[in-house]
């Protein structure tokens, strides 16, 4: 079935993606996490749109058409991984020795004033640059897109965020094209129960999972914990529908890292960790 | 200038507009014919009508009236960018440096009052040295039949001289003393010495007004006068024969006009901080299309971009005859390049800024700047873009410019975390805590109750103090809260406050215990 695939791709004209084994290519934009940049073997498409939706939970989305009130923790866990997608890859710009600059963020008034406002302290503390973000609040969310559109083709800027209730095919072709045109990417963060996209380069689905346990204080939360599920992958089809990980974001090294499954061992045994996943998260945090 | 005429009554007939007073009805407007017969204005309704039995009245609309003489004001605009209403019955227009496009000072105004009668409304001209002299001209100067009358350059004084004192614009009662005292005419005023004209009035204040208003006149004394308008910096201008109506012409004119406005700015070094198009309507209405940007600009096709979108709501009605475009607001632009960018680098964002905020207003378009303080939601503000200053760009060369917040190419850490996003307000939440002086246990935020797994904290912010000393000793003050980061079993992280504390020494705190809310959402 497999090699059947990597056939199709290759009639289709996508001799760049290769086997899902390969190893990653250099300063590409990846999440840092050797199990899942396996997938993606020339990193995430900087010219594409990349959908991030949460793990929808059963019984969560009962009144209204996806009922916010329950899923105000699952919109943060799609916002929160797109935020880290977005450091990577302001990252990545800084080792291709590229100046970081503006990024855009784009939606609803509603959903502004449903979640409140971006906090420069707190992006400044995930790692991206507070002043150097432009938020856009509109009262429709048409006017959202026309706006992200805008700001794709612009090509000034490194990333485009969009948040959005939901994104139709015509919308999100539109952008993909314009995203590929000035090579900008674009991150859409939709709800996690409305209609999955089909026009975007991937679609990530994200959990939440309780954070690992703090360093030094017991009862603190520690490093985020998320599990990240690749369900829609243009460049490798084969990639997709692998199923989920558990990766944890180290805010030292601003990499995601597979997090042992032994969640609330004690933090110094996390060296001697037997699983073969957790060991490779393991050597990269010593490194 | 007269009053525009009812449409319901014929000319011949003696028609005049009443508004009703303390004493009944009375005349504010007549038109031609009622003036022949001797219709004053100001006169009882009664008493004219006992005189001229055919007088026809109509009601005044006063405001519609200013409405009116607004707009024609700002259709004036094609004969100098510096107009207004003057008083409730005529237009001011500085026509300095203008009149030369016109092809001379008769040209204008024959031009202008040709086209005020076009539209029904007829008009007397005055053109002098100073705002006064023209004022008086217009009103009391306009010699019989002739429509306008032009004071020349530098002979203000005689024209003015065989002027009544009306024209001066008094007060009744300082009119009414002049001419007791036998002083009927302008030029009687400048042979006598100032100080003996003083003595004459009761109060100095009415002696300085008459004075004042004289220096005016002759241009002795400055008059400061507000135009409708911020006049322009620099503007580019283009008339036709034929009104425009095809909205494919008018895109090219601008297109031709921004270039035109561009190559001025140029020479000049200017770049534009904002633009006005203003669009000359030949049925005497004028529309206007603004546009901000947020760097100077001298890129004409950028600045026509940003008119485009709005040229298409503009409804051309008969034609358009007129187009000017204003570069308002300018600012010095200095040596930039553009091209030959680095590879990998990419435009700034100006472009991008300009666009977004002339489509969805410039409080839609945001950015954030700190703010001097340490309370969460006091210490950084949201300012549109457009008004902003646009740090330079990072990286090579100099670095003069102290980003907002301790920016350093990594992540910012500053002691207790803090959450990526704020709620508008905090939002009261119930809690349950193990011990009063501790995290929550469980608490309950928009009907849903989350069971707390782990939490961070407390992290103590006090209340700016010094911001407080004012308050009385009845007003409430300000509390100091506790943030905790908490995080439930679902793995989604909060940050919440106590407001208050337990067992403090203020009155405050034993009366009313402290409360909880909800501020910050961790991603």
């Amino acid at each position: 079935m497999g090699a059947l695939r990597a056939a199709i791709t290759k009639i289709e004209g996508h001799e760049l993606c290769g086997g899902a084994d390969r190893e990653p290519a250099e300063a590409a934009w990846q999440l840092g996490c050797p199990v899942i940049d396996r997938l993606l073997p020339q990193g995430l498409d900087a010219g594409g749109v990349h959908e991030v939706k949460a793990a929808a939970r059963p019984g969560s989305y009962g009144n209204g058409p996806y009922g916010h009130s329950a899923s105000a923790g699952d919109w943060m866990t799609g916002l929160g991984f797109a935020l880290r997608l977005a450091v990577r890859r302001t990252m990545m710009a800084r080792e291709n020795k590229q100046d970081a600059p503006w990024m855009l963020w784009c939606w609803p008034r509603a959903l502004a004033g449903e979640f409140g406002a971006l906090s420069a302290r707190g992006l400044a503390e995930l790692g991206l640059d507070p002043s150097r973000l432009l938020i856009v609040e509109t009262a429709r969310a048409s006017d959202a897109l026309v706006a992200l559109e805008d700001g794709l083709k612009s090509s000034s800027l490194s990333l485009a965020f969009g948040i959005f209730d939901e994104i139709a095919l015509t919308p999100a072709r539109r952008l993909s094209l314009a995203a590929a045109t000035t090579a900008t990417p674009c991150l859409l963060i939709t709800h996690p129960a409305s209609p999955a996209s089909g026009a975007t380069a991937t679609r990530w689905r994200v959990g939440r999972m309780q954070s690992a346990p703090h360093a030094y204080e017991a009862r603190a939360p520690g490093k985020v914990r998320f599990r990240v599920g690749l369900e829609r992958c243009r460049s490798a089809p084969q990639s997709a529908q692998r199923g989920m990980a558990l990766v944890e974001w180290c805010d030292e090294t601003r990499t995601f890292n597979l997090a042992s499954r032994l969640a609330d061992r004690a933090p110094q045994a996390g060296a001697g960790d037997g699983s073969s996943d957790g060991s490779t998260g393991a050597r990269r945090r010593s490194a | 200038m007269g009053q525009r005429g009812r449409a319901a009554v014929p000319p011949d007939q003696p028609l005049a507009l009443v508004t009703s007073g303390a004493h009944g009805l009375t005349i504010s407007a007549v038109n031609a014919v009622a003036a022949r017969e001797g219709v004053a204005i100001g006169t009882a309704l009664a008493d004219a009508r006992a005189a001229l039995p055919a007088l026809v009245s109509r009601p005044a609309e006063l405001d519609a009236d200013r409405v009116a003489l607004l707009k024609l004001a700002r259709w004036a605009g094609r004969y100098g960018p510096n107009r207004h209403a003057d008083g409730d019955d005529g237009l001011w227009i500085d026509i300095t440096g203008v009149a030369h496009l016109f092809g001379g000072e008769d040209n204008l105004l024959n031009d202008l009052t040709r086209r005020l009668a076009s539209f029904g409304v007829s008009a007397q001209v005055g053109l002098a040295d100073t705002l006064g002299a023209a004022h008086g001209l217009a009103r009391f100067g306009c010699p019989q039949g002739a429509a306008w009358v032009i004071a020349p350059e530098a002979l203000t004084r005689e024209a003015i001289a065989p002027l009544p004192v009306e024209a001066l614009r008094l007060d009744a009662p300082r009119v009414l003393l002049l001419k007791r005292l036998g002083l009927r005419r302008i030029g009687q005023l400048y042979d006598i010495p100032r100080d003996s004209l003083a003595r004459r009035f009761r109060s100095k204040d009415a002696a300085a007004a008459v004075l004042t208003r004289l220096d005016q006149a002759l241009g002795v004394a400055n008059e400061p006068r507000r135009p409708m308008q911020t006049p322009p910096v620099l503007s580019v201008m283009r008339s036709f024969a034929e009104p425009l109506i095809s909205s494919e012409a008018l895109e090219a004119i601008v297109a031709e006009l921004c270039a035109e406005l561009a190559s001025a700015l140029a020479t000049k070094d200017f770049g534009a901080k904002a633009v006005r198009l203003a669009l000359f309507r030949t049925d005497g209405t004028c529309a206007d299309v603004a546009a901000a940007l947020s760097q100077p600009s001298r890129d004409g096709p950028h600045i026509m971009g940003l008119l485009k979108e709005k040229l298409a709501v503009i409804d051309a009605g008969f034609g358009i005859d007129v187009l000017r475009l204003d570069a308002v607001r300018v600012e010095r632009h200095g040596v930039r390049q553009d091209t030959f960018a680095a590879a990998g680098s990419r435009a700034g964002p100006g472009a991008l800024i300009d666009k977004l905020s002339n489509r969805f207003g410039p409080a839609a378009v945001l950015v954030l700047r700190s703010r001097q303080s340490h309370i969460p939601e006091r210490a950084e503000v949201r300012v549109p873009a457009l008004k902003a200053e646009t740090p330079p760009p990072r990286g090579g060369g100099v670095l003069t410019y102290e980003p907002p917040w301790p920016y350093k190419g990594g992540p910012y850490r500053a002691g207790a975390p803090r959450p990526p996003f704020l709620l508008t307000r905090p939002e009261p939440i119930e809690v349950l805590a193990g011990v009063p002086d501790g995290p929550p246990a469980r608490f309950t935020w928009r009907r849903v109750e989350r069971r707390v797994a782990c939490s961070q904290g407390p992290e103590r912010i006090a209340p700016e103090w010094w911001r407080h000393i004012a308050l009385t000793e009845d007003q409430k003050r300000p509390r100091p809260r506790d943030y905790y980061r908490v995080e439930d079993h679902d793995g989604a992280s909060y940050w919440v406050f106590r407001y208050g504390l337990y067992g403090g020494e203020n009155d405050d705190d034993a009366a009313d215990p402290p409360r909880w809310f909800l501020h910050g959402l961790f991603g």
